[in-house]
Formats: C-alpha cells, structure tokens, sequence
C-alpha cells in the first residue's frame, strides 16, 4: 500500500498548528459538564459533540480525490477505501485483523462462496456464488474475473500493482510481453461458477491478495466500449454491496446500497456520504463540528494529545514500519562498513524518540517486520538500543569516538512528523558517537526522485504491508527489487527468501522468513525507528468497526443504531 | 475603442502562448515526474500514457535521457545546461510534448489529468465557480467595509475617526490569513457552531472564508480611499463646487467620490485577480473545492496538464481583468483615452 505521506506547505502546516493550538486550549481542558442538547452544545459555553450530529447519513472522510475509481489501474489509500465498498473480489477482507491464530481467518468469502487448494498448494479453484450479481442485475462469472485479470496483466496496462499477480503462472512473462499466449497463464475459466487458479510457487498469503482490490472484477464490456470514462457516476457498474450514486470533485462521493448486492440483507447503513477533506486539520475540526462519524485518515499528532482521551479516540495497529534506509553503493562512504550501520542503529533511541517525541503515537520497532502476523515469531532481540555496543563497533571501523567520520545527510521530505523525528536522531547519533550529520528535506516528489535514483545516503522511509506476511516485508531486500533503492545486495538472503517460496510446511516456511529478517537486522540497510499506528476519531456509537492493521473497513460490516441525543463525553 | 480593445485582445493571445510556452518547459524542469510513486510502480506504462518519453520541442539542447528500465523519459539534469541544439526531422514534430500539447488546446481542450481520470477542463470547470464566488464575495466585504471606512478617514483627517479606522486597518493588513481562518473556525464553529468549519454544502458556508480572504483588502481599500479622497478634496474644482454653494454631502458624493476612488478602481483589476489567485490558503484552511487547491497540488503532484490549465486560467483571468480595468478607468475619468 503507498504510504499516504504529508505532502503538505509550510503555510499549512503552520495553520494546522494554529488551529491545534487554539483549539486545544479552548477545548482542550476540564469538560465535565453534561451535554443538554442534540447538537452537543452544553451551556458552559465548552462545545461539547457527538460526531456525526450534523450529519444527514453516515459520514466519513478520505484524504484526497480518488485519481480514479478503476480497482483494476488505482494505488492509493483513498481510492482503496471506495473500492473496497463499490465493488467485491473472490475473497474479501475480514472486519479485524486482531486476535487471529491463522492466516486464512484474515479474508472472508466474497464472490467466491469458497474454495479448495490442490495437495500441492499450486492450484486454487474457487467456487463463485450464484447469486452475485453486478449492479446491473447481471451474474458475475468466473469469466469476468479471467478478463479483468487479463487486462492488469496486459503489457503497458498502467496497473501499478500488476506484480502482486506474478504469483500466477507465467503472469510476469505475459505482462512483460514475453509470451503472447494468455492461455498459458495460469487463470482458467472452468465454468460460469468456477475459477481455476495455478500458482508459481505455493502462496499462502493468496487468498489475501484475491482480496485486494487489484484482482476486483470490473465490467469488462463497458470498459470496452467507454475506455477510462467506464468509472464515471453515470456509467459505472459495479458488484461490490454499495453503488456510486454521486461524485463531486473536492466535495464528496454519495454511496447507496445496491439493490442487486447477494448479501443485502446483512449490510445495515443504506447510505454513506464519503467527504473529501484534504487538511487533516480540516478533518478534525469537521469532525468536532459533528459532519463526521468517522475521520478515515490518521490525525495530525499537533491535535492528537487534547484527544487522547476523547472516548472516540482509537488507536489501530497498523502493519507498517517507519525506518531509515541506507544507500550501501557508495564505495567512498563509511555507510558501506556494515559495522557503521549497526553502531547507528544501535544508537538510536525508538524508546525515547517513540514516547517523548511522537507523544506515544507509535509503538516502538526494534524488528523490520511488525508484530502480530499469525504464526511469525520475529527473530531475537532484533536491534536494541546499546550505546556501548555501537561506540565500540564504530572505534573497530575506524572512527573512534565518531574522529574522522564524514559529514553524511539525512534526507526526509517536508513534514512535521519527519522533522521531529530526524532533529532526535541527529542529537542522538551527536551524543553517543560524536557523528555530525546534516539534515536535508526536500519536497515529496523531489524526495521520491532522490531515493529512487539512490541519491541519498540516508533517507526517511515508510512500509505499509500489502498483506499478513512477512514476505511483504522481506522481498523488498531481495537484489535488485525495485523497491529496495539501496545497493544492498546478500546472497544468503536471496536464497532464503527463495527456499520459502519454495517451502509447503507454513510452519517451516516462516522460520526460514524469520531467519532471512535476522540478516537484514544483523547486515542490511535498514535503522527501524517505529511502528505506524493508525490514530482516528470514530462515533463509539458506530457498530462493527474493528481495529485492522491494513485499515481497510468495509462498511458493510457496519451499523449506526439511533446515537443517544444527549450524551455526555467524558 | 473597439479598436483598442481588438489590439488589446490579440495581444493578450500572444502573450498567452509565451506563458503557456515557458510555462510548459518549466514544469519539465522541475525534478521528477508524475508517474513515480512511493513504492516499485508501473512508471513506464505511465510515461509512454503520457508521451513524457518524447522530446519536449522540436528544437532541443539535448538533456541527460534518464534510461528507466525498459523505457526512457526526458529528465532534466537539474541546472541548465545547453548542449549543441539538436533539430528533430520535420516527421517527428508532431509527436513532441509541446506541439501535442499544443495541437489538444487548438482542439478546445486542456487535455487529461496526468494523475487522475478526469480532464482538466472539468477538474477546473468543477472548481471555478466556488473560486469566483469566494472572490466576488470577499471583494464585497472588502469594498463594502473598506471604501465607507476610507472615505471618513480621509474627510475627517486628524481626527479620531482617522486614527481609529486607519489603525484597525493597519492591523487588518498586518493579520494573514492563515492566522485570521484559524481564529474565525475557532470562535463561529468550534465554539459558537454557527458556521460548519470545512467544506461548502450553503452559502452560509462561505461566509468565514469571504471574511478571511478580504479583511486585508478591506484594509488596504481603506488606506486608498483615504489617500484618493485627501488628494482630491484639495483639487481646484472642489473649492469650485463648494464656491457654489453646493452641500457638502453632494460635493463629496458627486464629486470629489469618483475622483477619489480611482486609486482604488485601479487596483480592483489586480486586486480581484489577486483574490482569485491567492485564495489557495483560504481553500485549504476551509476545505473549499475552487481552483487554488487544485493550482498547489497539481504542482506538487507534477501533474503538468492540470498545472498547465491553471496557469491558463489565471492568466487569462489576469488579461481580462487589466482589461476591464483599463475601460472603466475611461468611464471613471475623462482625461484617459485610448483612442489614437
């Protein structure tokens, strides 16, 4: 999933802060009053709310303008979240990811009412239910499904994740144009109702990824005939439990229950209006004025400590990794020395940059791969802090005391969150290895260039798992994957990943996982520095909304019983 | 006049197309482009989408081509550097960025959003009304509190009044407005709940943001109105009409008003255009849907078209303005003449 990162002027930021601040301290104080009316205002003059007060349905916000509403060509978080509702996939999502013992427990039956897994764990058939139907009255077959798929894996399709269905046979070659035959692919039609899948290499974590919006069904006879203007409000038709009844840009998407959904029965919210609100700021205060039931996007950590305590306040673990990746492919630099990459990483605080620097927002990282994936037990200690370990490897490559050690950068892009972040580390790496480092910022997209191009040395980074595994996690490091964007490179490595995609014991298979991530913490080029956390504001009158470590919330599994009108917030 | 205007026309168009012109290299300048992600994406299938693999004029110095696995796009190298100039055979002039961009304006289109699904003649299409709106709105507000205020300064000088209006004028010019949307939301949303703090559904939810986009040129409306008004009051043909024997009221409002107000007629032109162009703030401080939030984030996307089709929008926006301007200002004041 890309990470959603503030790309965001100083202008607002600073205004953000202003209104943090001035909120806070109008708000942010004793507010032990009961509340007298429905619109949550006590006499006292503190605005007290109940979220969603002013709302005429459920509401919830997104963080930009969909780029486009097309499962098949979208990559971004906002897009993810209306697709999951307007449309469904043979497998989808389940409410929460917490608590599970397996991994199949995290996706629940879609379009597919099941399916079965050859001996070899290669082949999935699944069984479509008969009664899914697209919104306009018409079956989803198992058809629709080979066509959409077909047409991510075209050669120049502008899929951005068209790899996650290189686990199928001869996907790659095929979107590489290297074989022009798509019957040799692995995807067969055996029926209407039955989808026969071959995998490459046994892929536990499959049935997730058929879940993933990528591998959605799109009405491929109206993508035909009306090109990319298929996802219009007047034209679309989509299979998921929701339509598309409105879209203003900049404005808001209006969603109403689709009549034709097979499980219409269960989806309790007959409508939901998704507000566009770009400024997190914006989003809070929207919220606190009662438009929202839901802020969807994480909350700026400026407004977050006045609402610590908020009883609609929510913290969801999220399955992600905020971390600094060092360019390895300088000879001339120190970075290279592994002994260097591991003093600072030694020497860096999470605990303290964690609790005293990002309020507790986060939780502390000392692994690459997060915590709670079903099965996965992550190796070790993983990196702790150990100041004199780190001295004492620094004085063994050859700067002692940190003499001698070039001044290298830290590159992260513009945002307060980066910033804060990097000033703590630059004055831990002064005060335990006597290094100066100087801090670059630049502005996301140049940002972007500059890690994808390797000119850096040390940047900022974030990883947002594309589904429960730690393969997610690990096969960014393999050599010469595109996301690695280090120069780090280790046989051993290479091979385990590969032994475990080739491993059919599940249990066997993320031991050689976690033996892989133990390389990366002992050698790669990674410095962990926290866990994401997904910090929202949701009505606790809302029902079925679970925590989820990918934050997808699909609103079918939601209901809005009549809020108390007057409620006192604590 | 008319032929005034015709000339002024034409040579609007020209200037235009130079702005579109450099406007067009200097997007490419900038570094990156509009299909890289954070994460390992199909770039290429965007690039070859988007012809940001093909030169950009058919006259080049040829930039540094930056090879991206399986595809090649046009990278600028970062400071200019002007290599032998380079001339595409005839063949290939169509298929540069320019002349295909050029060739989709003559179609009557700004083309397709690099980032999204829509095209920038609806993204935009969708936005400008609010954007005007706002802008009307908040010259309103700046008109309707500043001239009054302007004009009681300026015909009570050293006075009380004087003092008091110039010095909250003073501070209205001095508090941004990203100080002042801030302080509005927290007092009539969060606190008063009269007005909704983000988005716009009513009219009622454009208030705060007409307020803040306009205090300051209320402000600075005050201050010329005042200066105009000084100025004129002194002029001969004042003393001639008060030598009359008219009232004071139809001296001052028949009169010495219009003269008086030309400074600030003047400054309408650039002043609506600046509320027009400005409000980016404004926008994303109240979450509005107009134009400028669209002019910020199209730029940080590198979403050229759409940087583009703003930058056209507000330059025609601009001439035509300077224009209005420049014909009332005959209306207004009689010495002005276009005419050869």
């Amino acid at each position: 999933m890309v990470m959603i990162s503030a790309k965001t002027m100083g202008k607002r930021a600073l205004a953000g802060a202003l209104v943090g601040a001035m909120a806070l301290s109008v708000w942010g104080c004793d507010k032990k009053q009961p509340t007298t009316g429905g619109q949550g205002q006590s006499k006292g003059g503190q605005a007290e709310f109940v979220a969603g007060s002013e709302a005429d349905m459920f509401t919830f916000a997104v963080a930009a303008d969909p780029q486009t509403l097309d499962p098949g060509r979208m990559s971004g978080a906002p897009e993810g979240r209306i697709a999951f509702n307007l449309f469904e996939g043979l497998m989808m999502p389940g409410p929460t990811t917490e608590e599970l013992d397996d991994a199949s427990e995290l996706v629940v039956p879609g379009v597919a009412e099941s399916y079965e897994l050859s001996e070899d764990g290669r082949t999935y058939t699944f069984k479509l239910r008969e009664d899914a139907k697209w919104s306009n009255g018409k079956a989803v077959t198992a058809g629709d499904f080979e066509r959409s798929w077909r047409r991510v894996l075209t050669p120049d399709f502008p899929s951005d994740y068209q790899s996650f269905m290189w686990v199928i046979q001869n996907a790659e070659a095929f979107s590489k144009g290297e074989i022009t035959e798509w019957s040799e692919v692995g995807v067969k039609v055996i029926d209407d109702r039955t989808l026969e899948v071959t995998l490459t290499q046994p892929t536990p974590y499959f049935p997730e990824l058929v879940a993933f919006y990528t591998f959605f069904p799109v009405p491929m006879d109206l993508v035909d005939e009306k090109g990319n203007d298929w996802t219009r409000p007047e034209n679309i038709i989509t299979n998921g439990p929701y339509e598309l009844e409105s879209y203003r840009e900049q404005q808001d998407l209006l969603l109403k229950k689709s009549e034709n959904y097979w499980d219409k029965a269960n989806v309790a919210l007959d409508q939901a209006r998704i507000r566009i609100i770009q400024d997190t700021n914006a989003a809070v205060n929207a919220y606190r004025t009662g438009e929202l039931h839901w802020s969807g996007t994480s909350l700026p950590v400026a407004q977050i400590t006045g609402l610590l305590t908020h009883p609609d306040y929510l913290q969801e673990p999220m399955l992600g990794t905020y971390y600094y990746r060092i360019n390895v492919t300088d000879e001339e630099s120190p970075l290279t020395d592994n002994r260097v990459r591991q003093a600072l990483a030694m020497s860096v605080d999470s605990r303290s940059l964690v609790e005293d620097t990002m309020n507790n927002l986060f939780t502390v990282a000392n692994h690459f791969v997060p915590q709670g994936l079903p099965g996965y037990e992550a190796p070790g200690e993983g990196i702790t802090y150990d100041v004199a370990r780190a001295k004492a490897l620094l004085a063994e490559a050859g700067y002692p005391e940190g003499e001698g050690f070039p001044r290298i950068q830290l590159l992260y892009n513009v945002d307060e969150n980066h910033k804060l972040i990097a000033e703590a580390v630059q004055s831990m790496w002064k005060r335990n290895l006597g290094i100066d480092i100087q801090l670059v910022n630049k502005e996301w997209r140049t940002y972007l260039q500059d890690v994808s191009s390797m000119n850096y040395e040390i940047a900022r980074a974030g990883w947002i798992g594309d589904y429960n595994d730690p393969m997610t996690f690990l096969d960014m490091w393999e050599t010469g994957n595109g996301n690695n964007n280090t120069g780090w490179s280790d046989e051993e490595y290479d091979a385990l990943l590969n032994q475990a995609r080739a491993e059919r014991d599940p249990a066997q298979r993320l031991k050689l996982l976690a033996r892989a991530e133990a390389i990366v913490l002992e050698r790669g080029p990674v410095i962990p520095v926290y866990y994401y956390t997904n910090n929202v504001l949701v009505s606790r009158f809302l029902e079925g909304f679970e925590p989820h470590n990918r934050d997808i919330h699909l609103l079918k599994y939601m209901s809005l019983p009549e809020a108390p009108a007057a409620e006192a917030t604590e | 006049m008319t032929r005034f205007i015709i000339r002024r026309l034409l040579s609007s168009v020209v200037v235009i197309l130079i702005i579109i012109t450099l406007s067009l290299w200097i997007t490419r300048q900038a570094p990156s482009n509009p299909c890289l992600q954070e994460r390992e994406a199909n770039a290429c299938a965007c690039i070859k989408e988007h012809a940001l693999d093909r030169p950009i004029f058919p006259v080049h110095s040829p930039p540094p081509l930056t090879p991206l696995e399986g595809c090649q796009y046009w990278e600028s190298a970062g400071s200019l550097v002007l290599g032998p100039i380079e001339v595409l055979p005839l063949s290939e002039w169509s298929e540069t960025q320019y002349t295909i961009y050029v060739a989709t304006l003559l179609q009557g289109s700004l083309g397709g959003s690099m980032v999204t699904d829509r095209t920038v003649l609806e993204t935009l299409g969708a936005a400008l009304p609010y954007t005007i709106q706002l802008g009307i709105q908040a010259l309103l507000i700046a008109l309707l509190i500043g001239v009054p205020a302007g004009l009681i300064a300026g015909l009570r000088q050293n006075t009380l009044p004087d003092y008091g209006v110039m010095t909250v004028a003073m501070v209205g010019v001095s508090i941004p407005n990203f100080v002042l949307g801030p302080l509005l939301i927290m007092l009539f949303s969060l606190k008063l709940g009269w007005f909704t703090a983000v988005g716009w559904e009513s009219w009622s939810d454009s208030v705060l943001p007409s307020i803040t986009l306009g205090l300051f040129y209320a402000a600075y409306i005050a201050r010329l109105t005042r200066g105009g008004m000084l100025e004129v009051i002194r002029k001969d043909y004042i003393r001639t009409a008060r030598a009359k024997g008219l009232t004071e009221q139809i001296v001052v409002l028949r009169h010495a008003l219009k003269g008086a107000l030309l400074p600030v007629v003047s400054y309408l032109g650039p002043a609506f255009a600046a509320l027009l162009t400005g409000s980016v703030v404004v926008e994303e401080i109240f979450n509005l849907p107009g134009v400028g939030t669209h002019f910020v984030r199209s730029a940080l996307n590198r979403d050229y078209n759409l940087v583009l089709g703003t930058i056209i929008l507000y330059s025609s926006l601009l001439v035509v303005l300077n224009l209005v301007v420049d014909i009332l200002y005959t209306v207004l004041d009689p010495r002005v003449s276009y005419d050869d």
